[in-house]
């Protein structure tokens, strides 16, 4: 069998895959509230596609920098949830056919996130090294 | 407080990635049987499809892989083969000049996704609950 890679190149990837689907999510609410990069009627705030739409940015943003990364993907593996079965699952029960596929992707990607932290590349990481350098410092 | 939640959660890790491994391989191989089996519901796309075509191979990587890495068997390699499959269909069939360029545009978003999502198996691993645990086990 092919030798396990040295498991801290995951830890590198784990970075690279938080930033790439934070990046992904956080375009959902930039078209929802800035226009960008697709214009799309701005939600009402209080609804449920606003609700989602500022998660999306806020939460999309944090992901992307690797701050709070668990309790913020926490967060958005429930608004994924909520998303796929109050949007999709009504529709049909294959994701197939109701077009669930990136919401449950995305559910379960945030929670392994939630359990993985944010990796190296991270705000995170950053934090974490300063808070465990600073009694050496004083 | 923060770092006995931290240390639980770091504990579980492992049976999560497969949580995620057969999630993801579940949803790959339901792609490929639509292709090939027309279930639950015929893809227009799929129509007539034949073995040596781009969808016709497409609908296989998916239908193998897709049930290799559910199960949690070889998964690196065909995680790998099934994350350069995803970067072929977003590059050479979602992002078209005309759709535009970023994934919420083309509708690539699910490629995106699913290309990375391997990626990272072929990094991680299979994670506990999969065949390949236990034949190592078993070596």
């Amino acid at each position: 069998m092919l030798s396990p890679l040295p498991s801290s190149f995951s830890s590198y990837v784990l970075s690279v895959v938080r930033i790439i689907v934070g990046l992904l999510f956080l375009e959902h609410g930039t078209a929802k509230y800035l226009g960008f990069p697709a214009a799309q009627r701005i939600p009402e705030v209080l609804s449920m596609s606003g609700v989602g739409g500022l998660l999306e940015l806020i939460g999309g943003a944090l992901i992307v920098v690797g701050l709070l990364t668990r309790p913020v993907a926490f967060l958005l593996c429930g608004e994924m949830a909520v998303a796929y079965f109050y949007a999709h699952f009504p529709r049909n029960f294959f994701p197939v056919i109701n077009g669930g596929d990136a919401a449950i992707l995305y559910c379960f990607v945030f929670l392994y996130f939630v359990f993985a932290g944010a990796g190296p590349w991270s705000l995170d990481a950053l934090l974490t090294r300063s808070r465990s350098q600073a009694p050496s410092m004083a | 407080m923060g770092d006995v939640m931290e240390a639980t959660l770091d504990k579980y890790r492992p049976q999560v990635l497969s949580i995620l491994r057969i999630m993801a391989g579940l949803l790959f191989l339901s792609a490929g049987i639509q292709k090939w089996f027309a279930f639950p519901v015929a893809m227009p796309a799929a129509a007539n499809i034949t073995l040596f075509s781009m969808i016709g191979a497409a609908g296989c990587i998916e239908l193998i892989g897709g049930a290799l890495v559910a199960v949690g068997l070889f998964t690196r390699y065909a995680a790998f083969i099934m994350s350069g499959e995803m970067a072929v269909a977003y590059w050479f069939y979602a992002n078209r000049p005309a759709r535009g360029f970023m994934p919420i545009q083309n509708g690539g978003t699910v490629e995106v996704l699913f290309c990375f999502i391997f990626l990272y198996l072929v990094f991680a691993g299979s994670g506990p609950w999969s065949l390949d645990a236990l034949l190592r086990k078993k070596a």
